[in-house]
């Protein structure tokens, strides 16, 4: 995993902060824990962090609170809330009190590092990208076209997005349900392998007899577009 | 049932009877005072009136004979009347009674309410209230008629006493028929009450009594019996959960304690643990996956989703739709046949309908063989959408049909299809949360599931303007989804 940050966890019971701190320092970040909402706000407020990790439900001040009160304040470090509060409108509570991704316990810690890596390293929103590239595959996010080895290749649009966003998170994991989320808009988990299916549509369009294989599969986690350079 | 009378008093509506009694006694006290005072003015004015034209005969009587004839014309009438109605006095400047039948008085002239003492008819003194009237005649001689004002007080005492009788009976009627009232209102309060009381207690399916008079207590009844109705179903949502959880999670979790017992008795290398706790991680996943639907289901029959609802374009999520499930289709080998009209609107939450319908063309997928055909078509019609989702995969028996809904239920045939026997389930509670209408009927052969949405209310169809066009008569029709013939 490429860049270490520093991550702030905000969680009242002992045993998940200790898997979490203990797993975010072996894939090399540097994890602070918290184990009260008075707490976390008093050290997010204090120092820099690159991601704040927030349980929804804390003893005192809990989880949303301590997330507007931050956001109030200006503090604009991305959140993550990892909750137990799983329904349709506890994740929507929580994106709009200001949280930036939602994953609900109980959770693969793949999927955790894979949500980590990709918030922490959101280009600033000030930053319009218009072309994406990865070694020779080219994306033209205008022009909506794109070319690998300067060839054209034919997407149909949904595809395009998978690949947008595969390409936006370069040589990050990106997980099943980040891809169900962001490319479909799907909140569920469909019981058949949908994902599986459009990544194999989508490989043998741009990797299918061009070297290098650009999309990877990381077992057990998802997939990762990695870049050679 | 009684009614005690502190209770009684203690009711807002008895309450209200004194007050309004209390106004309404007033307002009578008010008018039998204007009567009275409106009264006496009447009988004052025609005393005064008797006693006028007595003293304008007199004085006749003075200008043609002086005070002798005046004393005469006394005399006459007083032999003629002796105790009244009307009495007279004269008398001369040193207070002399010259004549008349009252004795002498030592005031000057103007209007008097006098008493004077009379002998009775049987020789008893009385005392009799007198409306008098006094001039000085030319000459000093002091003049007095007086007419009796008994007719003024009996009409006094009359209009006191129907007063009383008034007042008693007026706060007879305010207070009896308040008690009445407000005993008829707690009444039915105090069913209302007892019956809540009986639900508190665990009789859940007891309603509260409605009379049928279809007042503003019926429809306050009516209103709580189908919030009862409702919290009912929602009860008994969670009791199906908490059953279902208990029967249906026990096999699972027995399963993947046999399989730690089995690692932690005869697992001795690294690799045999790492096996075993990646067969266990995976049952757990299946177990949470089965106890996340059961939660969903549960939180979707609690009806809460409908307040997020709002106004989606269905043609718009259906097409996504296929984009993501055209590819399975592909794969598989089967044939994916599509009919959307443009601009279906409907009034719902955008990610629960993706996954009933997500659940409806997966299970139609998945229940199919390679090589089968799948139909996916929508259209509006006398405004009402209706998706169809149509197989001609080995589709399900008459028979159980109405148990496919259920929760765990699975086909014979199906149970070598991975699956949590949920996915079915979610369909119908999301179609139940978004009043859409689930048919299934065969396909000869195959599978035919229809949703049908109700149709949008006047309100959500605002702004609406091509759905609007779509559902008028001459827009596509349905197309009638004959797999058979296709593929």
């Amino acid at each position: 995993m490429s860049g270490a940050m520093k991550i702030l966890v905000v969680e009242d019971d002992p045993e998940t902060a200790e898997y979490v701190v203990n797993g975010l320092t072996e894939e090399g970040h540097l994890a602070v824990h918290a184990g009260s909402g008075g707490e976390g706000l008093f050290r997010a407020a204090a120092e820099t962090f690159d991601l704040l990790i927030i349980d929804r439900m804390l003893p005192g001040l809990d989880g949303l609170a301590l997330v507007t009160t931050l956001r109030g304040a200006g503090n604009r470090t991305p959140v993550l809330f990892l909750t137990a509060l799983g329904g349709v409108d506890d994740r929507v509570k929580g994106l709009n009190a200001g949280g930036d991704d939602y994953l609900v316990k109980p959770f693969a810690f793949a999927e955790l590092v894979a949500r980590v890596g990709a918030l922490g390293r959101r280009p600033p929103a000030s930053l319009v990208e218009t072309r994406l590239q990865v070694a020779d595959l080219e994306l033209d996010l205008l022009a909506r076209t794109v070319r690998r080895a300067g060839r054209i290749i034919d997407l149909q649009p949904r595809e395009f997005r998978l690949l947008e966003y595969l390409l936006r998170h370069v040589g990050q994991v990106v997980t099943r349900t980040m891809l169900l989320e962001h490319v479909w808009d799907f909140h569920f988990d469909p019981r058949t392998n949908v994902v599986e299916t459009h990544i194999s549509r989508l490989r043998s369009k741009i990797d299918k007899g061009f070297e290098p294989e650009l999309i990877q599969t990381v077992r057990g986690a998802g997939y990762r577009v990695r870049n050679p350079a | 049932m009684s009614v005690t009378l502190p209770r009684l008093l203690r009711t807002s509506s008895f309450r209200l009877t004194v007050l309004y009694a209390g106004l309404f006694g007033v307002s009578v006290l008010i008018l039998f005072a204007v009567i009275y005072w409106a009264t006496g003015l009447y009988m004052t004015g025609s005393l005064d009136a008797a006693v006028d034209s007595d003293i304008t005969e007199l004085y006749d009587a003075f200008h043609s004979g002086g005070t002798a004839a005046v004393a005469a014309r006394i005399g006459e009438r007083v032999r003629q009347m002796p105790r009244g109605p009307i009495y007279y006095l004269l008398q001369d400047r040193g207070g002399r009674v010259l004549a008349g039948n009252l004795p002498a008085f030592h005031g000057g002239p103007g209007r008097f309410d006098l008493t004077a003492p009379e002998r009775g008819p049987q020789g008893g003194e009385r005392t009799i209230a007198i409306r008098a009237r006094g001039v000085v005649l030319p000459g000093g001689t002091y003049l007095m008629v007086g007419a009796d004002a008994f007719p003024r007080h009996e009409m006094h005492e009359l209009i006191l006493k129907a007063f009383g009788w008034g007042s008693v009976i007026t706060l007879v009627l305010a207070f009896g028929g308040g008690a009445l009232m407000s005993g008829g209102v707690l009444r039915r309060i105090e069913t209302i009450s007892r019956a809540t009381h009986d639900i508190m207690d665990g009789d859940f399916s007891r309603r509260l009594p409605v009379r049928g008079t279809d007042d503003e207590f019926d429809h306050l009844v009516s209103g709580l019996n189908a919030m009862l109705d409702r919290m009912e179903r929602s009860m008994e949502s969670v009791r199906q959960v908490s059953n279902d959880i208990a029967h249906d999670l026990r096999t699972p979790l027995t399963r993947l304690r046999q399989r730690l017992e089995r690692a932690h008795d005869r697992a001795h290398s690294v690799g045999a643990w790492q096996g075993a706790a990646a067969r266990c991680i995976a049952e757990l996943d299946a177990i949470l996956e089965t106890f996340g639907a059961l939660l969903r289901i549960a939180q979707i029959d609690s009806g809460v989703a409908r307040r997020r609802f709002a106004r989606l374009d269905l043609s718009d999520l259906l097409h996504t739709l296929v984009e993501v499930y055209q590819p399975m289709a592909d794969e598989k080998g089967q044939s994916f046949t599509v009919a959307i009209a443009a601009g279906l609107a409907v009034s719902g939450d955008r990610e629960l309908l993706a996954q009933m319908l997500a659940n409806v063309v997966e299970n139609a997928m998945k229940h199919s063989p390679p090589g089968a055909s799948v139909g996916l078509f929508a259209a509006a019609s006398a405004g009402a959408v209706e998706v169809v989702v149509a197989d001609d995969g080995p589709g399900i028996p008459a028979a159980e049909r109405e148990h496919v809904f259920r929760r765990f239920y699975r086909l014979e045939n199906s149970r070598s299809t991975p699956g949590s026997g949920l996915g079915l389930s979610l369909v119908a509670a999301i179609a139940a949360l978004h009043q859409v209408r689930i048919d299934l009927a065969d396909n000869g052969p195959g599978l035919r599931i229809s949703l049908r949405f109700s149709p949008l209310r006047m309100d959500e169809r605002s702004g609406a303007g091509r759905q609007a066009s779509d559902s008028q008569p001459g827009s596509t029709p349905l197309r009638p989804p004959v797999l058979r013939a296709m593929g």
